[in-house]
């Protein structure tokens, strides 16, 4: 036929029960009828949420698949300038969050941060022009809490200088940190690359105890910034404890090439934290026999789980329900007196307590023994000049990180108690937030607290199962004898694939599932947004329901409320 | 993982109902009409019978025609055979009808039409229950469940009418079983309808939130755990012989599909028990079917 077309008559289209009044009527706005509103709005994911950095994982996630790592980078320097580092050493509090566990494992997050990282390192550090301000900055600490505000500051073009008492530049970065976990090349670079901005740092400058703050102002400086640590061992307050042979973990772990002396030697490690881990594994790649003595059990050992696995795998032990009450020498080695422990009640912290058993203790023999039970620091630098402590050692400072003397901010372990590397980078990026808003009279910028997709809010039916991409580690045989980088990373192809796995909680992708499956066909693309149309959405909740990514909210309707 | 985000770019973003439609919130009866229109395209003439569709239908910005309750069937067939004498291969004729519509009224007026091999498309939208008027029970409404005629003291006693073996049994060019929570398979059978001549039978699952007493956002979950827990599972029958089953990804026990909907919260264990066993042989018995003769 002509054209194929048909002409229908009217009353085809038209049937007479569809009378026009009908047809008004099923037009009218079903909107009337919502008891609940759909509300399209993105939310935290619980990776950002636990990272002490904040960075929006989700983001640079998404850019990581593309396999655009230059936009991925930028997206992760807006709150951490050295993922390299973190990607290293961070205990990745993200991926103990990581919505994907609850489908089968975590994200392996540090792992991709590590390689944009790198990649970035790869980068020239060719110096950006920035608007060179006025106000001089001075930091006191390189570690990662000064080092991330001073680069941040020199971003801002403010000329900033780090003092640094140690003749290395670092922190804990440089003399805490083991070289089978953080290569120094790695740690080189990058401060290299921090200080593009001219970012200035002075090693083997200490501020000194008294006036040393003042001095700095005297200097011009018109803010400084305490970025100091927590330096020292704590004591184990036994008797002994200053013998020969006996060594604080944290200084151990400064130099441990120094100690090539202990091969084939006995060490014990007093302790369950991570310098003790540490300790117990730089002593094991010097060629010595370590063994861990921590006062309660497994369960209850502060230490990283993944960490403390490591160290078991390489071979130290760890003795259990030890505690220490006494250090002697006896025929030029020590003896190191233990208490049998047993486990009791729960404490503060949550973990069972450890009493001493009843029965006699026993001795441990030792060619060198190394307390690493915790952080202490001098809290003289502070007092000495008129800054307020918290009593716990650590600088009192209110939540934007002002300490109680004008123009003197802290920031990183000082001002939080011995932390993590990330809570430092944290810490350091606001306290150049800051120092920015006191030197340059601005607001206080608005935080964005949002809430967080919990693991029940996504939707499973729209992901499957994956295997997690794991890189490849040194041969536990092989550290016996080196300092060699324990993880080797991934390649380039299983990162963009792990990336692949990320579910973008609480992120809208424009899967489009809420417009597909809206039954009134009342969500709208508008452009490359969706939004809802609120005359005939019937408030039904299954766009809700079938988002993937937990991002629509039902929110009631108010018109409702009984006043 | 399920590729929604390409495919969905692959749907037509055209709709063929207008908003505002008279439909309860939730109604997963709309939601499939929705997407085998968008499907079907601008060249079809619809035509339904009483039933929520009738509602639906006011709103269709294609030709729609309502036919007495029992006579769906017969209309598709006369509308189908204008369209021949006027030439016109293009337009797809869809008739459309509830679970009453099609398993007990019009069940005659359809078989007829299989019988004469009338080319159209019936698609039966399941709410399992007489809803429109209320929710009564219909040979649709499963075993165990509650409607207005069977009371919690009396529920369903009868297992749902198997319609796609009566359908089976009129050796049809195509039928097959699609569900609004699997849509890239409803729309492909849609599609694969549309290139086959004769009568096509299309048996859509559509969970109603008013009559199964469940919360209004879970119609299209519903209709997911549905297959899953295999009371209803996706399958085609062609030419009455050949099927093809689809194997959940994802497999559930029928507790878990009934404890989301008050028709059956006054279940025991026991009665669950039942109803797990029936869908176990049920399955059995259709990959059974497949086994003999599969379609490739
Ligand atoms: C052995 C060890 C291993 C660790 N491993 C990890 C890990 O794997 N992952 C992790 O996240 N965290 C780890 N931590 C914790 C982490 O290193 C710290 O939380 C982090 O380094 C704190 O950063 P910061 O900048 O506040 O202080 P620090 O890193 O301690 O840096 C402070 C700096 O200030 C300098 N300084 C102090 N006083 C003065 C002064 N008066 N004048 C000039 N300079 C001064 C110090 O020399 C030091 O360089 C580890 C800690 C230790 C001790
Ligand atoms: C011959 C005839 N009997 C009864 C009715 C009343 N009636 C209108 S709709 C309906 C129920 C339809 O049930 P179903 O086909 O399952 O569709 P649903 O309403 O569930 O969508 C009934 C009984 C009618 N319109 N015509
Ligand atoms: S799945 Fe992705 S967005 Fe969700 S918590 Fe894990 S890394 Fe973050
Ligand atoms: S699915 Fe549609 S009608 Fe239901 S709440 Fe969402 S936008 Fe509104
Ligand atoms: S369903 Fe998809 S498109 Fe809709 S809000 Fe959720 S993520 Fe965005
Ligand atoms: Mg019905």
């Amino acid at each position: 036929m002509e054209n194929n077309k048909v002409v229908l008559p009217d009353s085809l289209l038209h049937p007479a029960y569809l009378e026009p009044e009908i047809i008004a009527r099923a037009r009218r706005k079903t909107g009337e009828w919502r008891f609940l509103r759909p509300i399209l709005r993105n939310r935290t994911p619980p990776c950002s949420g636990a990272c002490p950095a904040g960075i929006d994982i989700r983001q640079y996630l998404e850019f990581v698949r593309k396999q655009d790592f230059g936009e991925a980078w930028k997206i992760i320097e807006l709150n951490n300038p050295m993922p390299a580092i973190t990607g290293r050493v961070c205990y990745h509090p993200c991926e103990v969050d990581c919505n994907r566990k609850g489908l089968d494992s975590a994200l392996n997050i540090h792992s991709i941060e590590r390689s944009v990282g790198d990649f970035a390192l790869r980068q020239s550090s060719r110096r950006p022009k920035v608007k060179a301000r006025k106000e001089k900055v001075a930091i006191v600490g390189s570690g990662p809490a000064g080092i991330t505000c001073g680069y941040y500051l020199s971003k801002l073009g403010y000329p900033t200088t780090v003092f640094e008492a140690s003749s290395v530049a670092g922190g804990m970065l440089a003399v805490g940190i083991p070289e089978y976990r953080l290569p120094r090349k790695i740690l080189a670079k990058q401060i290299e690359f921090l200080q593009r901005f001219g970012l200035e740092i002075k090693t083997c400058m200490a501020v000194g105890n008294e006036k040393g703050l003042d001095d700095l102002f005297d200097q011009g400086y018109l803010a400084v910034l305490l970025a100091t640590g927590y330096q020292k061992g704590r004591q184990l307050n036994i008797a002994g404890e200053n013998l020969p042979g006996v060594i604080q973990g944290i200084e151990f772990l400064a130099r441990p090439a120094t100690h090539a002396q202990w091969r084939n030697k006995e060490v014990v490690v007093i302790g369950g934290g991570n310098v003790a881990i540490d300790s117990a594994r730089c002593a094991l790649r010097l060629g010595a026999r370590p063994l861990i003595l921590y006062r309660r059990s497994r369960k209850e050992m502060p230490a990283n789980e993944e960490e403390a696995q490591a160290a078991l795998d390489e071979g130290v032990r760890i003795q259990f329900l030890a505690s220490p009450v006494g250090l002697k020498s006896r025929n030029g080695r020590l003896v190191v007196q233990c208490e049998q422990m047993e486990l009791g009640q729960k404490d503060g912290s949550g973990r069972k307590q450890a009493i001493a058993a009843k029965g006699p203790g026993f001795e441990v023999e030792a060619d060198a023994v190394i307390p690493a039970i915790g952080q202490f620091t001098d809290a003289h630098l502070y007092t000495a000049n008129g800054i307020e402590t918290d009593g716990q050692g650590n600088v009192a400072v209110d939540e934007n990180l002002l300490t109680s003397r004008k123009g003197v901010f802290a920031a990183g372990d000082c001002a939080t108690g011995p932390a993590t590397v990330a809570l430092a980078i944290g810490s350091g990026r606001k306290a150049a937030i800051s120092i920015d808003v006191y030197l340059s009279g601005k607001e206080y910028p608005v935080s964005k607290t949002g809430e967080i997709v919990q693991f029940e809010q996504m939707n499973l039916a729209y992901f499957s199962r994956q295997p997690r991409q794991e890189g490849k580690s040194l041969a536990p045989s092989a550290r016996a004898t080196s300092f060699a980088e324990v993880a080797e990373g991934l390649s380039k192809a299983k990162v963009v694939k792990e990336a692949g796995r990320c579910m973008e909680c609480g992120g809208c992708n424009k899967c489009a599932n809420c417009w597909l499956f809206c039954p009134d066909g009342a969500v709208l693309q508008d452009g490359a947004q969706l939004k809802v149309a609120l005359e005939f959405c019937k408030g039904c909740g299954i766009c809700a329901q079938e988002c993937p990514r937990g991002v629509i909210a039902m929110e009631e309707e108010t018109k409702w409320q009984v006043q | 993982m399920r590729k929604l985000k390409q495919f969905n770019t692959q749907i037509a973003s055209e709709e063929h109902i207008s908003p505002g439609v008279m439909a309860c919130p939730g109604c997963g009866g709309v939601l499939a009409m929705r997407l085998i229109l968008k499907v079907l395209g601008k060249d079809v003439i619809v035509t339904t019978c009483p039933s929520c569709n009738s509602g639906f239908a006011q709103n269709y910005t294609v030709p729609s025609v309502h036919a007495p309750f029992a006579a769906v069937a017969s209309w598709a067939s006369g509308i189908r055979a204008g369209l021949d004498m006027l030439g016109d291969t293009k337009t797809t004729v869809l008739a459309v009808a509830g679970d009453g519509g099609t398993f007990d009224i019009g069940i005659q007026a359809l078989s007829a039409a299989i019988e004469r091999n009338e080319n159209f498309i019936f698609v039966c939208y399941d709410n399992e229950a007489y809803m429109t008027t209320g929710i009564q029970r219909s040979s649709a409404t499963p075993l165990g469940a509650w409607t207005a005629t069977t009371p919690v003291a009396n529920p369903k006693g009868e297992n749902k009418k198997r319609i796609m073996d009566i359908m089976a049994a009129h050796r049809i060019p195509y039928a097959a079983s699609a569900s609004i929570g699997y849509p890239e398979d409803l729309i492909y059978k849609v599609k694969r309808a549309m290139q086959i001549r004769g009568t096509r039978f299309l048996h859509v699952l559509s969970p109603c939130p008013i009559g199964w007493r469940c919360s209004q956002d879970l119609s299209v979950k519903l209709s997911r755990m549905a297959v899953e827990s295999k009371i209803f599972p996706l399958f085609e029958i062609v030419n009455g012989l050949r099927y093809k089953v689809q194997r959940p990804q994802h497999e559930i026990p029928v507790s878990e599909y009934l404890r989301l909907q008050g028709r059956f919260s006054h279940l025991d264990a026991k009665s669950i028990d039942k109803i797990q066993h029936i869908t176990d042989r049920e399955w059995r018995r259709l990959l059974a079917k497949e086994s003999t003769a599969t379609i490739k």
